[in-house]
């Protein structure tokens, strides 16, 4: 039997489109340059070349995975329900690695390279773990996320002058 | 003047600085978020205050080990470190996880090598004939390569051409963001003054690969540890045989080839090399179908091709003044400050400088091999960390890498948001790499096609002959990959079937 | 496995003390921060936000100034590039930066005036406190090809009035080039066929491949050209030819407004007290006036120093500014 592909068609599909929609729709916001030498073809002219080329692969996308539907209803295939719920509680490391990384992202600025690089490390790292070894981890992960922290910002801040945020550790004068 | 230039290079403290050079260069290429350019910019202060050969000396080797370092990254992790070893990626890792890790390293480095090596003797050989060929490069021809090596696209997507198409255009949406080319107007920035340099490719890279890379170990962390050492460490010499090596040697010298003539074009670069090799090496092979499986091919034809590209862009920056790709800007700045000025003129002017940045770059090329094939036992080492701690520390270097790429903590939202939209893509079997030649692509083709917008009416196209051909040839691969696509998909679903048949005999 | 943890130990070890080490001589400094006293003396780094990238003109007379800058006041002066838009970046993120003298940025004035006139920003000189200008550019050149009929900017002009829209002016939208292009056409009355062909090194592609009869370079890209009998310059858009090149023709002599004198320029945020910019333009002064500057100048710049104080600095600010405002009607 044939498996449910044609959802790998149609949702990203509809997806593509609507961002591809978007995308179109904002282009006439553009200022378009009317001075000397300007070109015949203006900076809107390709965007929308783009915009539509993405539109019309996202309906290719859409109407194979219809048609695919339809083989795999034809076929005898039945419909399985798919939580969101569900399929995202089954993935919860990925969703948790986002938010973290997401906080980290957030938090850099305002508390800091340092404090955010060890709580992340070691969150991070926690995540990557299954869960009946944390115990035996907390420590090493400690170690990886103040170590990571501490010798990357030194390396880079001081000796690479890349300008990694101070945040709060600046009343220590770092 | 060449015995000068040697001796202005045979000095110890000008090898001890290549040295350290080559060794920097392959840290910064091999740590995903750090590149090549990177490694210039941070070092071309330093060299201010060194003598001119000892200064470019010094950027040469971060120049050509940052490339090369690329590729260890790619093979062991599945994370380009720079966007030159993207296509290293394809059979590289796969080798890695075949338990040949040594077979794949050495390849890309020895390769990497011979590529450096081809790079530079057509440098001091044809400069002045390849400047004259770089010079004809204008707007239509620039438009018709950017146009032939997008469709190299359709070739590199395998059978799903609908999604690899929209990868590659995604690709080259993300990139109208930012100030439009030629008249600087702000493009989908939602007033955001950070988004008006658009987006890095760096970012990018790392969005697409590094956090993808957790993502898919974050997957699978309840379940069965796919990922425990279970690669084979042994590395014995350099990884492969004699006679493989000769059964290589063919592929290469195409692949250097294609290299150099993408590194004499500016603004194309390493990344649209190495795919670009690839995707010729598999297409003109007898065992096309097992690209992408670990084999040397695909190694031998992204490695050598990138490193090719470093003696490519040297021509017309040393031979004309015009820098080839970011790094090479830098070199220009570099060797500007020393007080020589690249152009016509830089023979009789700077004459024993260019001999040494010649021996320079035989150095650092022999450098590279030596250390790599010596640290090849202790990159594999990275192997045996633990992936759970492993990947949050890569993380943290590519943020580095994101925030160093412009002083600027905005580009690590980028990166984050990337990761997403990587994820998303992969989850619905769409190809992620063809959104890096959408990339780097679209904005040349946009740029150009804008400039032939404005040069049509008194400049036809039929008088560039090399637009013409560039033309035909899309159009002939555009046929034949689709062709070649086509019955690919079609094997491919005859085989599920015959598969699914099996399955459903052995249910009932 | 054990060498790995003593490894580890040792380098959090070596960590720990250079943290400690550079808190204990950071905190020390920032004790006694900017006390409003007449000479005001810096007590810990510098930085200096540096518009362009590493390895352009403006990068190395930044950088140039930074090092002689730490001999005169005995503290680092770190330049930090922050690319991106013409400048523009790095203006916006750090126009309104700390004002203790420690936060300074370097640029140039055609970014300077140049991205508030083609409205790429919303602010200009005066969203800053300038410290000083501190060098002059080489200047840009319009140069033709070697064998072309055009010997002067004059002929040219008249050539493309004899011949409208058929000579091919090289030039990059929104940059210095464009406004020379601007003002050739709407106050030299020159018709040329305006094309894009990019940045400095681009231009000169397009020059040498033909695609262009025409365009403007930077000197220091074009000199080698000139020098070998490939390229020709008609005028320098400079005010008057650059100290060490005195035969060169001005390009105000055929049309009065085009004047394109790119300076060198150093910024403090809004607000830096006025004390502050007075101690670090006499430290630039002083830090300019050696003779090792002199010569880093001639050769680099083709010029001679050229530095202000503060005076000056702003009147000569306001007056470039003034100067490509009057080029806003038709850019």
């Amino acid at each position: 039997m044939k498996n449910e592909k044609y959802r790998l068609d149609i949702i990203p599909g509809i997806v593509l489109a609507l961002f591809a929609i978007g995308y179109l729709v904002m282009i006439p916001t553009i200022k378009e340059f009317t001075g000397m030498g300007a070109t015949p073809l203006t900076n809107r002219f390709v965007p929308y070349l783009w915009g539509s080329v993405l539109l019309f692969l996202a309906a290719w996308l859409i109407v194979r995975g219809i048609r695919k539907r339809k083989k795999f209803l034809a076929e005898g295939g039945v419909i399985k329900k798919m939580s969101l719920v569900e399929t995202l509680k089954e993935r919860r490391e990925v969703v948790f690695s986002f938010v973290a990384l997401t906080v980290y992202v957030a938090v850099m600025t305002p508390l800091g390279f340092i404090i955010a690089t060890v709580l992340y490390v070691f969150c991070q790292i926690l995540i990557l773990t299954p869960k009946e070894n944390w115990k035996k981890n907390y420590l090493p992960a400690a170690i990886t996320a103040v170590l990571t922290a501490g010798i990357l910002f030194y390396v880079f801040r001081y000796l690479l002058n890349v300008l990694l945020p101070i945040g709060v550790l600046s009343i220590f004068g770092l | 003047m060449i015995l000068e230039g040697l001796s202005a290079v045979l000095q110890p403290m000008t090898i001890i600085l290549v040295a350290i050079g080559t060794i920097v260069g392959i840290i910064f290429g091999s740590i995903p978020g750090l590149t090549a350019t990177m490694a210039i910019v941070m070092f071309l202060p330093v060299t201010y205050s060194m003598t001119s050969s000892q200064g470019i000396s010094m950027l040469m080797a971060l120049y050509i080990g940052g490339i090369s370092g690329g590729l260890i990254s790619a093979i062991l992790l599945n994370i380009p470190g720079t966007p030159s070893s993207v296509a290293t990626c394809f059979d590289g890792n796969p080798l890695a996880d075949k338990g040949e890790a040594g077979k794949a390293l050495g390849t890309g480095v020895v390769f990497s090598f011979i590529g450096t090596v081809i790079g530079i003797a057509l440098l001091v050989v044809l400069s002045p004939v390849l400047c004259d060929f770089a010079l004809k490069f204008q707007a239509y021809e620039y438009c018709a390569l950017a146009i032939f090596s997008l469709s190299m696209v359709i070739a590199l997507t395998g059978r799903d051409m609908p999604k690899g198409l929209i990868s590659a255009v995604i690709g080259t949406l993300l990139a109208t963001v930012g100030l439009s080319p030629i008249d600087s107007k702000p493009r989908f920035t939602f007033g955001m003054f950070q988004l008006n340099n658009g987006f890095a490719l760096v970012v990018l890279l790392i969005g697409l690969f590094a956090i993808s890379e957790v993502m898919a170990y974050a997957e699978k962390v309840r379940h069965a540890q796919h990922y425990t050492v279970n690669k084979n460490v042994k590395i014995k010499g350099v990884g492969f045989t004699f006679k493989e090596f000769i059964s290589q040697l063919p592929n290469a010298i195409v692949s250097a080839l294609i290299g150099v003539g993408i590194g004499i074009l500016p603004g194309i670069g390493g990344g649209v090399s190495c795919m670009i090799s690839y995707t010729v090496s598999k297409n003109t092979s007898k065992h096309r179908e097992l690209y992408g499986t670990g084999i040397m091919d695909g190694v031998v034809a992204s490695e050598t091709a990138n490193n090719g590209t470093i003696g490519g862009a040297m021509i017309p920056l040393l031979a004309l003044g015009i820098p080839g790709d970011a790094a090479t800007a830098m070199l220009l700045g570099g060797l500007q400050i020393h007080n020589v000025a690249p152009g016509p003129l830089i023979y009789e002017k700077n004459g024993a400088v260019v001999y040494a940045i010649f021996f320079a770059m035989v150095i650092a090329a022999i450098f590279m091999m030596v250390f790599m094939l010596f640290g090849m036992r202790f990159f594999v080492s990275v192997l045996k960390i633990p992936k759970n701690y492993l990947l949050p520390v890569i993380v943290v270097l590519c943020a580095i890498g994101a925030i160093g790429n412009a002083n600027s903590v905005f580009d690590t939202y980028s990166m984050v948001a990337f990761g997403l939209m990587s994820y998303l893509l992969i989850k619905s079997k769409i190809p992620t790499v063809p959104m890096i030649l959408g990339f780097i692509l679209g904005p040349t083709f946009e740029q150009n096609l804008r400039r032939v917008s404005q040069l049509a009416s008194s400049d036809p196209f039929y008088h560039h002959s090399i637009f013409c051909v560039l033309i035909a040839a899309t159009v002939v691969v555009v046929i034949f990959s689709v062709r070649a696509n086509l019955k690919d998909a079609k094997k491919a679903d005859l085989a599920e079937a015959e598969a699914m048949k099996k399955s459903q005999t052995a249910d009932e | 496995m054990k060498l790995k943890k003593l490894l580890s130990l040792a380098l959090a070890l070596v960590m720990a003390l250079s943290l400690v080490a550079c808190g204990s001589s950071k905190t020390d400094a920032s004790g006694s921060g900017s006390d409003a006293a007449g000479d005001w003396k810096p007590e810990k780094t510098i930085n200096i936000y540096m518009t362009h990238g590493a390895g352009g003109d403006t990068d190395y007379m930044g950088r140039q100034l930074a090092t002689a800058l730490e001999k005169v006041l005995g503290v680092s002066v770190v330049v930090t590039n922050v690319t991106g838009s013409n400048g523009a970046t790095c203006m916006q993120q750090y126009k309104d930066g700390d004002t203790d003298g420690y936060t300074l940025i370097a640029t140039n004035t055609a970014a300077l005036n140049g991205n508030e006139a083609t409205n790429m920003v919303d602010f200009g000189y005066d969203a800053f406190e300038p410290v000083a200008v501190y060098g002059m550019q080489s200047g840009e050149n319009i140069v033709v090809p070697a064998d072309s009929p055009y010997n002067s900017l004059q002929d040219l002009i008249d050539a493309s009035k004899a011949n409208p829209g058929q000579i091919k002016f090289g030039i990059s939208t929104g940059g210095g080039v464009y406004i020379q292009a601007c003002v050739l056409t709407n106050l030299g009355g020159a018709q040329f066929n305006i094309i894009d062909v990019g940045d400095g090194a681009t231009r000169l592609a397009a020059l040498l491949g033909g695609e262009v009869a025409a365009t403007s370079l930077p000197y220091s890209t074009a000199a080698d050209y000139i020098a070998n009998g490939q390229l020709k310059t008609l005028a320098t858009c400079l005010s008057k030819a650059p100290d060490l090149l005195p035969d060169q023709k001005a390009a105000s002599d055929t049309i009065p407004e085009l004047v394109i004198d790119t300076e060198y320029v150093l910024l403090a945020p809004k607000g830096t007290p006025a004390n502050i910019v007075k101690a670090l333009n006499d430290a630039v002064l002083e830090a300019t006036g050696t003779d090792e500057w002199k010569e880093m100048v001639n050769t680099y710049c083709f010029q001679n120093p050229f530095v202000l104080n503060v005076e000056d600095t702003i009147a000569n600010l306001k007056e470039q500014r003034d100067l490509f405002q009057s080029f806003v009607p038709f850019l």
